[in-house]
C-alpha cells in the first residue's frame, strides 16, 4: 500500500513538471517545424512557421522560410496573400517566385526592376527565370553571358535550353489548314501527326472515290454519290479545320514545356 | 437497286430475329438463375428507387440534351439520345476517347453552334482512331483518352 501510493505521488510530480514548460512555444515550435521540414511535410509546416512568424513578426528568414512551405506545397495562391505583408530580402525572393509560378511575369518583374543594381545571384535567376517564361530569349541570353551569372552551376544549362527554343519553329496554323485544302491530311503531317493525316488522307480519300463511282454509275440520281459525297465535305472541311488546331496545339504544347521545365527548376530550388 | 433494297431488309430481319433470340434466350437463363444482389447491384437498386454508382455509370447523364436553345440543338439531341439508347448498346465501347465522339459532337453543335459543331465533329470523328496516344491526357477512370471541347 504505501509503495502504491509513493508511485502515485511520484507520478504526480512528473506530470506536473511535464506540464511545465509551454509545448507551443517559439523554441518547441522551431524545432518542430525543422523536423516537418526535414522530412518533407511542408503542408503540416505551414501553420507552424506561420504562428512563429506572429510571434517573431521581425524575422526574414522565418518567413522565407514560411512562403518556401507554401512553394513546396503547391499552395501558390495562399502563399501570394501571406508574402503581400513581407518586405525582407529573403522573403521578397520567395515571393517573386510564387509570382512567376501563378504567372503573375509582370508583377514579378516590377518587384525584381526596383530592385536593380543590388540583385543577390537568387534573385538574378529569378529574373532570368521571367524571361524565359516570357520567351525573351535574347534578354535572357544577356543575363547568362553576365560575369556574375557564368559561375552558376546551371549556366551552361540555361544557355542551351535558350539556344534549343530560340532556334524553335513555330506551325503557322493557317499553313496546315492551306496545306490540308491542297492535299487532305498534309497540314497534320505538317503538325507532326503524321499519324492523323493517313488516316484523314485515306478517309476523304475513300468516302471522294465512293461518291465519285456512285455518281458515275447514275449520275444525280445516284443515292450512294450524295451520301458519301456529303461525307467526303464533311470529312474535308473537319481536316481542315483539324489541321489549324493541330498546328496550334503543336504550339501550344511546346510553350507548356518550356513553361513546366521552368516552373520545375523554380519549385525545386 | 431493288435487289439491294430487298437484300438489305432481309439482312436487317435475320440480325432483329437473332437478336431476338439471343435476349429471349439469356431472360430464360436469368429466370433460372437465383438473383444475387451482391453480384447485380444495378439491378437491386431499381427496386430501391436511387441509383447507385454502378448504375450511374450504366446509365449515363443525358440530362444536358434538354436545355436546347433552337431547333437545331433539338434535333441534334433527338439524334443523339436516338443514337445513345438504340446504335451505341448494340457494340463494345470502340471510342477512344472521353467523353465520346457523340457526347463531343452533341457539346460541340450547343456550344460551337451548328457549323462550327459539326465540323469539329468530323475532326473528331478522324482523330478517333487511338493512334495518337502520346497527344492527350489518358483517365484513369474509363481507360481511355481526355479530349474535352
Amino acid at each position: 500500500m504505501k509503495i502504491s501510493i509513493f508511485i502515485i505521488c511520484l507520478l504526480i510530480t512528473k506530470i506536473s513538471f511535464a506540464q511545465k514548460g509551454d509545448l507551443f512555444n517559439a523554441e518547441n515550435t522551431l524545432k518542430y517545424s525543422a523536423y516537418l521540414l526535414q522530412n518533407q511535410k511542408y503542408k503540416e509546416a505551414i501553420p507552424e512557421l506561420d504562428r512563429l512568424c506572429t510571434m517573431q513578426p521581425t524575422s526574414d528568414s522565418l518567413q522565407a522560410l514560411l512562403l518556401k512551405c507554401y512553394r513546396k506545397a503547391g499552395d501558390y495562391k495562399n502563399g501570394i496573400i501571406k508574402g503581400t505583408k513581407y518586405i525582407g530580402l529573403s522573403s521578397m525572393t520567395e515571393y517573386i517566385s510564387l509570382l512567376l509560378l501563378t504567372e503573375n511575369y509582370g508583377n514579378a518583374e516590377e518587384i525584381l526592376l526596383q530592385n536593380s543594381g543590388r540583385h543577390s545571384p537568387k534573385e538574378k535567376v529569378l529574373f532570368l527565370q521571367s524571361h524565359l517564361l516570357r520567351h525573351n530569349w535574347d534578354v535572357a541570353k544577356t543575363i547568362i553571358t553576365d560575369d556574375e551569372f557564368t559561375y552558376h552551376p546551371n549556366a551552361e544549362y540555361y544557355l542551351n535550353f535558350i539556344n534549343q527554343n530560340k532556334n524553335f519553329h513555330y506551325k503557322k496554323p493557317m499553313i496546315a489548314a492551306g496545306l490540308s485544302a491542297i492535299i487532305p491530311g498534309l497540314g497534320k503531317a505538317y503538325s507532326h501527326d503524321w499519324k492523323d493525316g493517313i488516316i484523314s488522307f485515306i478517309t476523304i480519300g475513300s468516302c471522294s472515290y465512293l461518291a465519285y463511282k456512285g455518281f458515275e454509275k447514275k449520275g444525280t440520281a445516284s443515292a450512294l454519290g450524295w451520301i458519301y459525297g456529303g461525307l467526303a465535305i464533311g470529312f474535308y472541311s473537319g481536316n481542315i479545320y483539324g489541321s489549324y488546331k493541330s498546328a496550334k496545339g503543336y504550339n501550344n504544347r511546346h510553350n507548356q514545356k518550356i513553361k513546366h521545365e521552368i516552373e520545375a527548376l523554380i519549385i525545386a530550388d | 437497286m431493288k435487289k439491294t433494297i430487298i437484300l438489305f431488309i432481309i439482312i436487317s430481319c435475320l440480325a432483329n430475329a437473332f437478336a431476338f433470340a439471343q435476349s429471349k434466350a439469356e431472360i430464360e437463363l436469368m429466370k433460372k438463375v437465383p438473383l444475387n444482389p451482391e453480384l447485380m447491384p444495378h439491378v437491386f437498386s431499381k427496386v430501391g428507387g436511387t441509383p447507385n454508382t454502378a448504375e450511374k455509370e450504366h446509365y449515363p447523364d443525358y440530362t444536358f440534351t434538354k436545355q436546347n436553345k433552337n431547333p437545331f440543338q433539338f434535333a441534334f439531341s433527338g439524334l443523339y439520345i436516338g443514337y445513345k439508347n438504340f446504335v451505341s448498346p448494340q457494340d463494345v465501347i470502340s471510342c477512344a476517347f472521353k467523353p465520346s465522339c457523340s457526347e463531343y459532337g452533341m457539346q460541340a453543335v450547343k456550344q460551337l453552334g451548328i457549323f462550327i459543331g459539326i465540323i469539329n465533329t468530323f475532326d473528331r470523328l478522324q482523330r478517333c482512331n487511338g493512334l495518337s496516344k502520346e497527344k492527350y491526357w489518358f483517365d484513369p477512370d474509363s481507360h481511355l483518352l481526355y479530349d474535352p471541347l
